[in-house]
């Protein structure tokens, strides 16, 4: 997977990590993405810790994460990335199904680079996942030591 | 004769002369035995003794056996050759004693030495200068002796006394050490006047004579001089008299005569003596005030002659009485001036030996008082008996206003009495009760009579009591002239109750606090009422946290389940896209529909219930824009219609723009919604302004509606219209509601079936715009 421009996706639920990288295949970019079902793993994944100790010393181009999540829920890895030297450059983007106001306040508060609801209407999902994966994982400039495709 | 030639008396024959026929007894001694040699014939005469008896006696034989003594030591002393010595004693033959004064000198004869004397008898001298002495001392005027030097000899134990001195300060002093310094040049002239011509004078009529104390101050004097010859010099005794006494009662004299004599002259009362001719021959100033005559042109003259007519008066008559019967009268007399003015006198007449003395005392005022005294007695029987009737009238109005009193004090006594909602209590300045009516019976449990005396404090709990609440409240009272405190106080039976108290204080009417009066209100029910509220309050905050916890479920954990149908059946579909038959195709479209529906509702119902929730964020916002916001965000729906906009001008309010957006979005798009089916849909926006307060409407020409149900139109999923007709959750009216009510307005809707619906909701305007517009 070296090379690539790599997505990070957090979420507990199968079917909505069907969905999105469903979406994500329509603009090509399913192939770039590792899927952790927890807040615990992926802050594993980023810290290289347990199972990700083997991977390469880069950071993703793009982090999604779903709030709601066993373990260590969304906000809670957002306020670790966000407070670390290293990660808070990695852009990350909340993707979830709350409109709560509180969420989307604590979001914005702890350093979200966007929230994003996920809506109801497949296509619209659809859209809104695809325009997601071509601004963070194309159109943006990452920070240095980002994955890169070559 | 022999002894003279042979041994002692050499020379010629006129020193035997000299000798032997000298007035003075002379004798020569020999020094060593003190054996007369040689006396002469006055020395036989003087002592007595023939010549024999002298040659065979000594020197101690003619003195007094008492001074052989001292003369064996003058004997041994005598070393001059001359000598001159005075207070010797000689004893003559018979015995009797003379006083000599001696001269004698050393002559040596054949080496026998021997002295030469010569015996001078002063016993007469001594007596008269003792003499003098002794008259000097008893006299009772001081006396001092001076010499004709001005030198003090002689003075007495009064001189002593009157000067200060001791006799031995002043003997041997010069007399001006006792003249005043003032008078010192005058003293040396007098003194050497008087020693020219010395004779008996006495110096006090001359002038005032003065002598100088030790003390320094001066002293009057009298002084009487008398020249003396005294051992053939002149002397002068001078008889001193301390007159001051005599000086200050002649000061004393003088002065109480001007006293008398001025007192009587401005005494009040005429003061006036006649003598027996009634002629005038003494008055006073007063007396010619009274008479209005000077004394120039009275004194000399007869009272007839003064006051013609006079005679013919009963003053005169009294007068004439006194001075015959020497008796003292006593009368009024009414005296009538020659202007024919009147005056009214006491006259005292009385006998004395030049004539009559009559004391006049001017007493018209007492007599004018007498006759205003006389009328104003008329008229007191007279105030009297009006004065009499005011009282009884007082008396009636106060016994009225006491009988008033006494009913108000016992409707009082009832009132206090019959309150049984409100403990009433009396206490004194330090909190014992004194009074405690039914009610504070009824609210604590204890009767008037085993409370009365107790301090207020037994009603309170015991953790009031040791924080001092009672007396606080009492002494907040005195500061605040009231004082009002709710608390759990005790009853008699231990059980507590809620009281709302007052207390006031009580005041007499010099203002001193007397006490307070405590008014007890028994609040427990209230009390337990709000703590009810409060609990409520507590649970609906809870359910409130609980609903918000729920809706943050539905809207996550409702939303995703549908959201998986959505993705999955399009997924679905697309997979088996070519298999599916029109019939399958719609049944597809069904099922999305309705997940979209549902997706709908959910966010709708999300939405309403977080307007009741969320704080109103408060802003000015321009409605005019506010409208053409929402017409823009409709502008999907307004595809392919034709519609009338009257919007008229609207203001500025204020509120949370956002909520208002919403239901003013609401209403527009309802409008738009209901008048989908007209051809020509005519919407209008505009507000009617009142005093307080905006009206705004939004009027449709569409659908409207039966206003049988408009109580359910703004109910939540409350919808008159079938989906197929107009598509709608049945949430919006409900959000317009509740947006509106937040913001303190109403929201109501007119319409008929057919004919279009208005509805209309209120904004209150901001205050500084009252009027305006």
């Amino acid at each position: 997977m070296d090379g690539f421009k790599r997505i990070l996706l957090a979420e507990d639920d199968e079917k909505d990590i069907e969905l999105t990288l469903s979406a994500l295949e329509e603009c090509k970019l399913a192939n770039e993405v590792v899927v952790v079902n927890d807040g615990e793993q992926a802050l594993d994944y980023l810290y290289r810790r347990g199972k990700f100790t083997e991977r390469t010393n880069d950071n993703p181009v793009v982090i999604l994460l779903d709030i709601k999540m066993p373990k260590v829920t969304g906000l809670e890895v957002l306020r670790q990335i966000k407070s670390d030297g290293n990660l808070k450059k990695v852009p990350t983007v909340i993707l979830t199904s709350s409109r709560e106001e509180k969420d989307l306040i604590a979001g914005y508060e702890l350093g979200a680079n966007a929230y994003v609801v996920k809506p109801v209407d497949f296509e619209e999902f659809i859209r809104a996942v695809k325009e997601l994966g071509l601004f963070w994982a194309i159109i943006n400039e990452p920070p240095p030591f980002t994955a890169k495709k070559n | 004769m022999l002894l003279y030639n042979s041994s002692f008396l050499h020379g010629d024959d006129r020193d035997m002369i000299l000798f032997e026929s000298n007035p003075f007894p002379m004798w020569i001694y020999e020094l060593n035995t003190l054996k007369f040699l040689e006396v002469n014939d006055a020395a036989v005469e003087k002592y007595g003794y023939t010549k024999e008896e002298f040659l065979s006696l000594t020197l101690k034989d003619i003195r007094p056996e008492e001074d052989v003594d001292r003369l064996m030591e003058n004997v041994k002393r005598e070393t001059t050759s001359y000598q001159w010595s005075a207070g010797w004693r000689h004893k003559k033959k018979d015995g009797s004693i003379i006083d000599v004064e001696i001269i004698s000198h050393e002559i040596v004869q054949n080496g026998i030495k021997a002295r030469l004397v010569i015996a001078n008898d002063v016993t007469e001298r001594k007596r008269d200068q003792e003499n003098l002495r002794l008259v000097i001392e008893s006299s009772p005027n001081a006396m001092v002796l001076t010499n004709n030097r001005g030198i003090i000899s002689l003075i007495n134990k009064q001189t002593e006394d009157l000067f200060g001195y001791r006799r031995s300060e002043l003997m041997g002093k010069p007399l001006d050490l006792l003249i005043p310094p003032r008078f010192k040049k005058a003293y040396k002239k007098d003194e050497v006047d008087y020693f020219k011509n010395p004779n008996l004078r006495e110096l006090t009529h001359r002038e005032e004579l003065y002598g100088l104390h030790k003390d320094g101050r001066e002293i009057p004097l009298e002084i009487g001089l008398n020249p003396l010859m005294l051992d053939d010099s002149l002397s002068v005794i001078a008889s001193i008299i301390d007159i001051t006494e005599r000086k200050k009662a002649q000061e004393n004299l003088v002065k109480a005569e001007s006293r008398y004599r001025s007192t009587l002259e401005h005494m009040m009362e005429g003061f006036q003596i006649l003598d027996n001719e009634m002629r005038y021959l003494y008055l006073n100033k007063a007396a010619e005030e009274h008479g209005r005559k000077t004394k120039e042109k009275l004194l000399g003259h007869t009272i007839t002659e003064a006051y013609p007519g006079i005679e013919n008066t009963e003053m005169f008559s009294k007068l004439k009485e006194c001075m015959s019967n020497k008796i003292p009268i006593t009368i009024e007399n009414e005296f009538e001036y020659a202007e024919g003015q009147k005056a009214w006198f006491l006259l005292n007449m009385e006998p004395v030996p030049e004539g009559v003395l009559i004391l006049s005392k001017d007493i018209t005022y007492e007599k004018q008082t007498d006759k205003e005294l006389q009328l104003y007695r008329n008229n007191l029987e007279g105030l009297v008996v009006e004065r009499t009737a005011q009282l009884e009238e007082r008396t009636r109005e106060l016994n009225a206003a006491l009988e008033l009193q006494r009913e108000i004090e016992e409707n009082l006594r009832l009132i206090f009495e019959s309150i049984n909602d409100y403990g009433i209590i009396l206490l004194d300045i330090n909190g014992l009760i004194k009074n405690w009516n039914s009610g504070a019976e009824k609210l604590t449990g204890y009767k008037q009579d085993e409370i009365s005396g107790k301090h207020i404090s037994t009603i309170f709990t015991q953790e009031d009591q040791e924080k001092d609440f009672p007396n606080m409240e009492l002494s907040q009272a005195l500061t605040l002239e009231k004082y009002e405190a709710e608390g759990w106080r005790l009853k008699k039976d231990g059980s507590r109750f809620w009281t709302l108290s007052i207390i006031n204080v009580l005041k007499d009417k010099r203002g001193n606090t007397t006490g307070f009066i405590k008014i007890i209100k028994d609040m427990t029910e209230k009390m337990k009422a709000a703590e009810k509220l409060r609990e409520h309050s507590l649970k609906l905050e809870e359910l409130n946290k609980e609903l918000e916890s729920f809706s943050y479920s539905v809207s996550h954990d409702l939303r995703a389940p549908l959201r998986h149908i959505a993705g999955f059946i399009q997924l679905l579909e697309k997979d088996i896209a070519s298999g599916l038959d029109d019939k399958d195709k719609k049944y597809f479209n069904y099922i999305t529909a309705s997940v979209k529906k549902m997706g709908l509702l959910i966010d709708d119902l999300l939405a309403f219930s977080r307007m009741g929730r969320a704080e109103l964020t408060k802003a000015d916002i321009n409605l005019c824009e506010l409208v053409k916001e929402c017409i823009g965000d409709l502008s999907d729906d307004l595809i392919g219609r034709d519609i009338k906009w009257v919007i008229g001008k609207l203001p500025k309010v204020t509120g949370d723009k956002a909520l208002l957006k919403q239901a003013v979005l609401n209403l527009i798009s309802n409008a738009v919604k209901y008048t989908k089916q007209k051809s020509e849909a005519v919407i209008k926006i505009g507000v009617e302004t009142r005093s307080n307060e905006f009206v705004f409407y939004i009027k449709d020409n569409g659908a409207g509606f039966d206003m049988k149900y408009v109580d359910k139109l703004f109910g939540v999923f409350q919808r008159l219209h079938s989906e197929s007709q107009f598509e709608g959750t049945g949430i919006g009216l409900a959000s317009v509601k509740k947006i509106i009510n937040r913001h303190g307005g109403k929201v109501w809707a007119e319409s008929e079936v057919n004919n279009g619906a208005a509805f209309y909701f209120t904004l209150k305007r901001r205050k500084e715009e009252y009027g305006r517009l």
